[in-house]
Parts: structure tokens; C-alpha cells; sequence
């Protein structure tokens, strides 16, 4: 054996590519266009936030930021797109909380530990908003019919397993219900859910501020609950649940943020998030969050991964307690 | 009112307006025309170039693309048999038997004409009822979509040409396929063999293949035939006349449409199929439908473009997107402040009303822009068919991976194609099976969510007025339709 030629290039290669790398490193960062994939299609909430986000953070970046739109198999393609990567920097995603109740139910090769989780942007708190034709316009009044009238009252959320059904079961605990007393009707989307109600054919629904606050301004739903520690501001009306006097916890929220492929150097992973922290300061997306009534709330990329991990730990608990853990 | 549709014409009167408003007619006639680009897609892909734009400009130009997609899809499906969007399915069954008859010119200016009259109705239609018809939309719970699908699933015995058994069989292999990917209550994977199948079958792809590429291996294989006959020409004054004979029609077709428009979910696919079914049971002309009876061509066109109106009702009187082309145009108004809701007319009747002007003012420019079309494209059944099923091969594979910009996409449709074209072999048609596919999700998912409703009680889908009405009207409908068959054997 000894030392051979080949085993000199091979040296001498590795050397090259290490140097290589290096430079890689230092060069400045990003070097070309950064492509933002998201699992929905255009047009929705996510999408939006995306393409004002994207334009933001141009100029933040001083590079393009290519919006991708990657819709179907329940996030599974956008997924393989930032699995292909490459996970230099250069590829991003968008993420929600809906994310870790599908590697948890669906896609089961994934886990919150599949991908980089660079920044959280945005929170929507939870709440609780009945018909006004319904029995009950508060919680307390809610937890007496309900008593009173097992199998009677109905509410409309997401499907079985999600966030909002998640909430609406860390509610009922809290408010000793037992599991037959309120029938959850699962919907294709928060949304539905919400039309659901206002057409009468539930008595309340699980919803978002943004989604809920046209009909609770014209008094077509009646917020009886929101799942905060402080009421939002733009239905101030609206109690808290812990102010309706449920010890409900309050970390459970949806949020929306920024992923990027497993592996992504983390000098590269602070980067990013400083500069979506920047365009989320800028007037323009100050603006488009004023106009969507979302809550802006920041996490760099330690402090959103701590922040996923309970929410993980969240739902493997419920899902399991549910018996829809699979 | 009318204060309002005067600011919403000077919201229009700009160059920038009518300009975004002709470029998004012709984009929206392109857009139907390829088979794989529907409407919803169409506007999908053009969102994101509007952002920069003015929002009542930007909204004009994505409800011009949306309206005239919904028309352009008609074009192939007449010429070569081909729906361009989903909605113009029932536009070829009549559509393509009048080509070959060497009425090309006639059947394509029913079309536009239909579709103009169509558009033209709803429109009244919307700026008239828009808001009480966003009370209809919420009308819609379990039991009546369950009801609805129901209903739609036994227009069958009035749509199938020809064996009641093997558009049975047609239907129910639509519902089985129905059946794969992801149970949409509880998450389950439903025979999902591959990833691109874990929310069903992609439909867009699956009906290329059904038609589309179906009717692509039928050409190649009549290639050496000789062309149909040169389709004789119309000269514009009498083609203005060509839908005289068929007003009555267009006003049903146009209720139809509009009414089925506003409920969430159910489209143009659905409205096409329930107009030509209700035409095709007050014939009473020469030409059995399906023949190349002209009344199926108007019927299918009129009511798939009153659907737009009607799904831009719940819409802007109140949020709801009444199909998946007005959800994208939600996104539209969101990345422009506007909150789509029941405060929308309050705070900004300059937009729905801009709306209004607008459809008012494209109409006559989309019908002239498709009756110079029209005489344009008949030069198409020149070709010979070998050429055309190429180029309509290559059309259908490119639009089935734009559809999703999947792969996966081009191989379903490929593999739809060869089952279509089997299955037409044993004389089973694509249509039942389509029909099944558009249904079926809606029927199981609201049986199963009724049920938990009510308690697992099936009394609950008789409950409300609407559902059971609906299931009665269902069920008439498909014993008549036994019996008048058996009598017509007998």
C-alpha cells in the first residue's frame, strides 16, 4: 500500500475543495437568486404574505427572491423541492403550524427535525366566534348548555387533527367537558368552517382574526373567546379565554414563517432571518399586515425551533390523547 | 345603485383599464383554449403579474380572464372534440357532431353568442340579486351539497347517449377513483400507492387524458379517413341571427348557471351538464341530442358563463368565493388592502361596482373579438387530422404539467388517455366518469359529515327544505327516466 499517486490527488483534491468551500463561505451571501417554495397555490392568505415578503426582502438581500408555487400532496411536493435543495441559503419555504400536525399524521418519513426552521413571522391566536342565533353567547353560557345538553351543540372547524381541532380540545378540557358533549363537524378549511357557521349549520366555529373579523364587525359572529394572553386589538370587545375564566394554554397558536432545507450552514440560516427581521420593519409590509390584520411576532432561528418543539410535543400529546395518532 | 355603476364606469373610463381589460380577454381566450389551462389556473398564473397594478384595473383584467377562459374552452371542444376547460365538456357533445356535418362556422357562433348572452343575463342577474344570493350560498350545508350531488349524479339518465348500464358502469368507476388519496375527514391514505396520488387523482390531468388525449388516438387511428366536409361559410349579418331560435333556452341555461354559480364548490362543469340535460328533456326538435343538436352547444355555453356571475356574487356581497376561480380572485383583493366580506360594498362600492362596469363593457368586445374567431378557426377542420392530433397531443401534455407543474401530472393523463380511449372501444362514454369525479368528493364528504351532524341519523338529509326537495326532484328524475327508457325499448 504505502503512499500511492492516487492517494496524492485524492489529498491534494480534498485540500482544493476544502479551500474551495471556504471561499464559498466567505463570498458574500446571497450570490444569486434566492427561490421562496410554497405548499400552497397562488392566491390564498399564505401565498400573499408570500409574494409581499418576497418583494421585501429584495431589497433587503439585493436579490431576486423567486416565488414558487407548490401546491398538492398535503405539502409533500414542496417538501421534495426543498429536499432537493441545494441547502446553501439560496433555497427557502414557507411553513405553518399545519406542517407539524402533517409530518406527524401524513407525511410520517418527515419530522420537525427535516428541515431548518430560520424564522417565525407572524402569529395568529385561536378563537372561538358562536352564531348569533346560537344558545350561548359567552363561554360560561356555552359550558352550561353544552352540560345541560349533551350531542346538541355544534361546532365547525378544520379537520380532524389540526391546529384549530387541537384548540378547540385544549378548550373543552379546560372547561371539563366531557368528550360526547359538543360534536365537532371537520371542514375542508378554517374558512369553510366559518361559512358553515354563518349559514346556520353550526352553532360556533374555530377561527383567525383576519378570517373572523369582517363578520364579527357587522355582527353576523360573535367572538366568545380568544385563545391569547391579551385581547386582540382589533377586537377589543372580545374576551380572552382565561378572562372568561378557563386556564387554557395559551401557547398553542398558528403561525406562519420560513423553512429551509436540512443543512443549511447557520451563518447563512442568521442571515436570512435578520433580513426578513428587517423587511417585516419595513413600511410596506408594516402596511400589508395592518391590512390583513395578522399579528407580527418575530423568532430568530433558535428561538423558533424551541417554539416548534413544544408545539410538536403539543400535538403528539393530543393526537395521541384524540386517538388520531397514526 | 345606479349612482354606484356610474362610479363604477369613471372608474373605467382610463386607457389602462380598457387596455388590462382587452389584454385580459385575449388571454382569457387563450387560456380556455388549452386544454389543462382552466380558468381557475389561468387566473392563478396571472395573479401575481397584477400586484404592481391599480387594484380595479388589476380586478377587471383577472374576472375578463376569467369570463372569456370559461368561452374559450368551447373553441376545441367543437373543432376537435376537445373541452378546453372543464365546463365546455357538454359543448362537444353536440358541438363536434355539427362540425362534421360541415357546421363549424355555426356551431362556434352559437357559442360565442350564447356565451355573450349568457354573460350578459347573469350580469343583470348579479348587479340585481347579488346580495340576497350571498343568503343562498349560506344556505348550503351537509345535507344540501350531499342533496346537490346527489341530484347531479342522476342527470345521468338524461345525459347518457345510448346503454343506461354502461354509463352506470362509467359513473361508478368515476366514484371509485373518487375514493383514492387522503380521507378528507380523518387523514387516513386511501390506496395511495405513489406520493402524487395523496389527494386523489389530479382532476385537470384526468380529463385531458378522458377526452383530450383519448380523442387524440381516435384521430391518429382515422387519420387516412377523408376530412370532414368544408364547413360552409356564414356571412356576419346572418350569424348575429343564428341565435333567434334559441332565447328560451339561453334564459334557462342562464338561471341555471347563475344559480349554480353561487353555490360554493358546485361550477361550470356542473352547470354545462345540468343546462344540456334540462334542454335536452324539452327537445322537441328534428336532431336527437347529442347528433349535433344546436340547443346543446347554447345550452352548455350559456350557463357555464352565467357561472361566473354567479360565483362573484357570495363573493363580493360577502367573502365567500363561490368556486375555485373567485377564491383566487379573493387573493386578488387581499394583496390590495381590499377585505373581501360583507363591508365590501360599504367601504368600497368603487370595486364591485368597477366590477359591474367592467363585465358591461367587455362583453361586447369579447363577443366581436370571438366572432372574428370564430371565422378564423373554422380554417382548423382543413388540417389534416394527423397534424391536429399532434398539435392537440402536444397541447394536452404540455397543459397537463402546467396544470400542477408536476410530472406526475403528464403520466395521469397519459395513463387517462389509454383508459379513455379503451372504455370508448366498449362504447362507455367519458362523460358519466367526469361527472363522477367533479361529485364525488362533494357527495361523500357531506354524507359523512351530515352523518356526524346528525347523529348518525339519515333523517338529518331530509331535514331542511333545500336538501329534500333536492333529493325528490333526484329521485323523479331518475324513475321517469326508467320508465320512459323502458317504454322506448319496448
Amino acid at each position: 500500500m504505502g503512499t500511492t499517486p492516487r492517494r496524492i490527488v485524492v489529498a491534494v483534491l480534498s485540500v482544493l475543495a476544502a479551500a474551495a468551500t471556504l471561499q464559498i463561505a466567505a463570498a458574500a451571501f446571497p450570490e444569486k437568486p434566492i427561490h421562496y417554495v410554497l405548499h400552497v397555490s397562488p392566491g390564498g392568505a399564505t401565498d400573499v404574505l408570500a409574494r409581499v415578503l418576497a418583494t421585501a426582502l429584495e431589497k433587503q438581500l439585493g436579490q431576486t427572491v423567486v416565488v414558487e408555487n407548490r401546491p398538492g400532496g398535503s405539502g409533500a411536493r414542496q417538501m421534495a423541492a426543498l429536499e432537493k435543495g441545494p441547502n446553501d441559503g439560496h433555497v427557502i419555504g414557507a411553513v405553518t403550524a399545519s406542517h407539524i400536525a402533517i409530518f406527524q399524521q401524513r407525511l410520517k418519513e418527515y419530522n420537525i427535525d427535516s428541515v431548518e426552521w430560520v424564522a417565525q413571522m407572524v402569529v395568529d391566536p385561536y378563537l372561538f366566534a358562536a352564531s348569533p342565533n346560537a344558545k350561548f353567547q359567552s363561554l360560561e353560557e356555552l359550558a352550561a348548555y353544552a352540560k345541560a345538553n349533551p350531542g346538541k351543540v355544534k361546532i365547525a372547524g378544520f379537520e380532524l387533527g389540526s391546529g384549530g381541532h387541537i384548540a378547540w380540545e385544549i378548550l373543552s378540557a379546560s372547561m371539563g367537558l366531557p368528550r360526547d358533549a359538543i360534536i365537532y363537524v371537520p371542514y375542508r378549511s378554517v374558512k369553510d368552517g366559518i361559512v358553515a357557521t354563518l349559514g346556520g349549520h353550526a352553532d360556533f366555529s374555530i377561527g383567525y382574526v383576519d378570517l373572523v373579523l369582517p363578520y364579527a364587525t357587522t355582527n353576523k359572529l360573535n367572538v366568545i373567546g380568544v385563545m391569547s394572553d391579551k385581547r386582540s386589538d382589533l377586537l377589543p370587545n372580545a374576551p380572552t379565554i382565561k378572562e372568561a375564566g378557563f386556564d387554557a394554554d395559551t401557547d398553542w397558536q398558528q403561525f406562519r414563517g420560513i423553512i429551509a432545507p436540512k443543512g443549511t450552514p447557520p451563518d447563512r440560516q442568521q442571515a436570512l432571518a435578520e433580513a426578513i427581521r428587517k423587511a417585516m420593519e419595513t413600511p410596506e409590509f408594516k402596511k400589508y399586515v395592518k391590512d390583513a390584520q395578522l399579528m407580527p411576532e418575530f423568532r430568530g432561528p433558535g428561538a423558533f425551533r424551541a417554539f416548534v418543539k413544544k408545539q410538536d410535543d403539543l400535538t403528539r400529546d393530543w393526537l395521541q390523547k384524540l386517538k388520531l395518532a397514526k | 345603485m345606479l349612482q354606484n355603476l356610474m362610479l363604477g364606469f369613471s372608474a373605467l373610463a382610463s386607457l389602462k383599464a380598457i387596455t388590462s381589460l382587452m389584454v385580459g380577454i385575449l388571454l382569457g381566450y387563450t387560456v380556455g383554449c388549452i386544454p389543462g389551462i382552466s380558468a381557475s389556473i389561468g387566473i392563478a398564473l396571472l395573479l401575481p403579474f397584477t400586484f404592481g397594478m391599480e387594484p380595479v384595473p388589476a380586478l377587471c383584467m383577472l374576472v375578463a380572464v376569467y369570463m372569456a377562459s370559461e368561452y374559450g374552452g368551447a373553441i376545441p371542444a367543437i373543432l376537435v372534440n376537445v373541452p378546453g376547460v372543464p365546463g365546455a365538456a357538454a359543448a362537444a357533445f353536440d358541438g363536434y357532431p355539427m362540425t362534421q356535418r360541415g357546421e363549424a362556422g355555426k356551431a362556434l357562433t352559437l357559442s360565442i353568442l350564447g356565451s355573450g348572452a349568457g354573460s350578459f343575463l347573469s350580469t343583470i342577474f348579479l348587479i340585481l340579486t347579488a346580495q340576497v344570493m350571498a343568503d343562498v350560498a349560506l344556505a348550503f350545508g351537509p345535507a344540501e351539497y350531499f342533496a346537490l350531488a346527489v341530484l347531479g349524479l342522476s342527470l345521468i339518465v338524461t345525459l347518457s347517449t345510448g346503454s343506461l348500464l354502461k354509463a352506470m358502469i362509467g359513473l361508478l368507476f368515476g366514484l371509485v377513483l373518487t375514493a383514492i388519496g387522503v380521507d378528507p375527514l380523518t387523514g387516513d391514505n386511501r390506496y395511495v400507492v405513489v406520493r402524487g396520488l395523496l389527494d386523489g387523482i389530479p382532476f385537470v390531468p384526468a380529463l385531458i387524458g378522458l377526452f383530450a388525449l383519448a380523442e387524440v388516438f381516435f384521430m391518429l387511428e382515422i387519420a387516412n379517413q377523408p376530412q370532414p366536409k368544408m364547413p360552409t361559410k356564414l356571412s356576419l349579418w346572418s350569424s348575429l341571427g343564428v341565435l333567434n331560435p334559441h332565447w328560451g333556452n339561453v334564459f334557462r341555461s342562464s338561471v341555471i348557471g347563475y344559480i349554480i354559480g353561487v353555490i360554493p364548490g358546485a361550477g361550470a362543469a356542473i352547470a354545462s351538464f345540468a343546462a344540456y340535460a334540462c334542454e335536452k328533456r324539452l327537445n322537441k326538435g328534428p336532431i336527437p341530442f347529442g347528433e349535433g343538436n344546436p340547443d346543446g352547444v347554447v345550452a352548455s355555453e350559456t350557463a357555464n358563463n352565467a357561472v361566473v356571475c354567479g360565483a362573484l356574487a357570495p363573493m363580493l356581497a360577502l367573502g365567500v368565493p363561490g368556486s375555485a376561480s373567485a377564491a383566487i380572485l379573493i387573493g386578488g383583493l387581499m394583496i390590495h388592502g381590499l377585505q373581501p366580506g360583507p363591508l365590501l360594498f360599504t367601504n368600497s362600492p368603487q370595486v364591485p361596482y368597477s366590477i359591474f362596469a367592467s363585465l358591461l363593457i367587455g362583453l361586447p368586445i369579447m363577443v366581436v373579438l370571438g366572432l372574428a374567431g370564430a371565422r378564423l378557426w373554422v380554417l382548423v377542420t382543413l388540417i389534416p387530422r394527423g397534424v391536429v392530433a399532434t398539435m392537440v397531443g402536444a397541447l394536452c401534455l404540455t397543459g397537463a404539467y402546467a396544470s400542477d407543474n408536476d410530472e406526475f401530472s403528464v403520466a395521469v393523463a397519459v395513463a387517462f388517455g389509454v383508459i379513455g380511449y379503451l372504455l370508448r372501444k366498449v362504447d362507455i362514454q367519458p362523460a358519466p366518469i367526469v361527472l363522477a369525479l367533479v361529485l364525488g368528493e362533494m357527495m361523500e364528504i357531506n354524507l359523512r359529515r351530515g352523518l356526524i351532524s346528525g347523529n348518525n341519523s339519515l333523517m338529518f338529509f331530509l331535514s331542511s327544505p333545500i336538501s329534500g326537495s333536492l333529493l325528490v326532484v333526484a329521485a323523479l328524475l331518475l324513475f321517469v327516466s326508467l320508465f320512459t327508457r323502458k317504454r322506448a325499448v319496448a
